[in-house]
């Protein structure tokens, strides 16, 4: 197998897989890196390698290992170019976004939460039962329940927020 | 007229039925309005993770990608028999050769750590690997890099970073160079060449700096603290990556202390 031509198919998808299910970019990269270095030793022809880094890095995460080279922070740098650092109005609305979605993720068990991730990555139902280990028949049930629980879960934290932002504005509209 | 189950809705949805069910469903929902409804309020379900996920998401851009394969390779190349004599408990010598095995295994932790989480040898590596950072952080600020220069004998460029990011590559040095490398304050990163090093054809541009050939001597470089990210490749080899805050070490070290690390051209 061309090794880096599966990376380079595998690790843009196994990382947004990882930095969704953890929430933690730098984390989803370790593990990523990681799991492809495992990889190495498997010699997987490419359609089982997919399942098997998904597994294995799904794993790593439930272990909480991280790469100590996250801790090697030699020498402290600058904070990022001032160009990147988004407005407060559109920095606001993208945290509320991503504590939306964490809040909702974090809401479901870990299983479903592999679940949906996973079927978000494009695998088959037969695929997502061997890493959950549930039986194939009762994927369609799981995948169903869990969206509904996600999509409540998620609708109601959005709403909260805007009446947050709403009450805000009021007020500030009150002292001035 | 029984309805579809919501498991069947959703693997209708999914694509997970074959044709004949896929058909069932299809007949039944066209006329039954409740499991139509159902049908529908799964897939806004679905739209709604799809879509919020994706705004969530932090982006990779193609540069990640590349990084991290460079990342992977370097972990991947095996350890050197120092480092397996290391984890199989063998003493080494001197407390400098510990030092420097300690930044070899650091510089593949991926591999080491995971072979050996939670032992001895691990926690002892990540000491050795605080006191190296320590002498690092008392680096002083080195020389302001000027625009393109020539120093001394030797030859010097500097180069500014594109969006933050710098690349600097050698070609064919002489495996004796030693390439020392530390970080700078200011924006520019510069490569000075010494002794024989110092014939390497230069070529230089926005965020990449290259040298190519040179005969034995040193090559010194300094790199921004204010760069995202920077990288030092001989040979098609990464040596030293800078990810943010984040110097990893990728290749043997030569020798480090006071302010900067040093590499050899020829490592392992
Ligand atoms: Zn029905």
């Amino acid at each position: 197998m061309d090794f880096e031509a599966v990376f380079r198919r595998l690790y843009p998808t196994l990382f947004r897989y990882l930095q969704r299910l953890t929430g933690d970019a730098d984390w989803a990269e370790d593990v990523a890196q990681e799991s492809f270095v495992r990889l190495l030793r498997q010699r997987l022809p490419e359609a089982e390698a997919r399942p098997w880094l998904f597994t294995v890095a799904t794993n790593l995460v439930r272990d909480g290992v991280r790469k100590t080279t996250r801790r090697q922070r030699l020498l402290a740098s600058a904070g990022p170019p001032a160009s990147s650092i988004p407005g407060p109005e559109e920095e606001r609305e993208r945290r509320a976004e991503i504590a939306a979605v964490r809040a909702a993720l974090e809401g479901l068990a870990p299983r479903d939460r592999q679940m949906l991730l996973m079927r978000e990555e494009g695998f088959k139902y037969a695929e997502i039962a061997r890493a959950t280990g549930v039986a194939p028949g009762s994927v369609g049930t799981l995948v169903a329940r869990a969206l509904r629980r996600f999509a409540e879960a998620y609708r109601s934290q959005r709403a909260s927020d805007v009446r947050t932002a709403a009450q805000d504005t009021a007020f500030s509209a009150k002292q001035g | 007229m029984e309805h579809v189950a919501e498991g069947t809705l959703q693997a209708y949805l999914d694509g997970e039925l074959a044709a004949e069910e896929n058909a069932a469903v299809e007949r039944h929902v066209a006329a039954c309005v409740e499991c139509a409804a159902e049908l529908a309020s799964l897939r806004g379900a679905a739209y709604v993770l799809a879509t919020s996920l994706a705004r969530a998401d932090q982006p990779l851009a193609s540069d990640d990608v590349a990084h991290a394969f460079q990342l992977v390779r370097a972990h991947a190349g095996g350890l050197p028999g120092s480092a397996r004599r290391w984890l199989t408990g063998a003493a080494p010598s001197t407390r400098s050769a510990l030092l420097r095995a300690a930044l070899f295994l650091l510089g593949l932790a991926a591999v080491a750590s995971a072979a050996i989480p939670g032992s001895p040898v691990r926690a002892w590596l990540a000491g050795a690997w605080q006191e190296a950072a320590s002498l690092f952080s008392q680096a002083t600020p080195g020389p302001r890099a000027g625009p393109a220069r020539s120093v001394g004998d030797g030859a010097g460029v500097s180069v500014l970073p594109r969006d933050g990011r710098v690349r600097i590559v050698l070609r064919g040095p002489d495996a004796r160079t030693r390439i020392h490398v530390r970080l700078v304050d200011g924006e520019a990163a510069a490569v000075r060449a010494d002794g024989g090093a110092a014939t390497a054809r230069f070529t230089s541009g926005l965020g990449h700096l290259e040298l190519e050939g040179g005969g034995p001597g040193a090559v010194r470089i300094e790199v921004p603290r204010a760069a995202v990210w920077a990288s030092i490749e001989v040979d098609g080899r990464p040596y030293l990556l800078k990810d943010g805050a984040d110097v990893r070490i990728l290749a043997p070290l030569a020798d480090s202390g006071g302010t900067e690390v040093v590499f050899r051209a020829g490592a392992e």
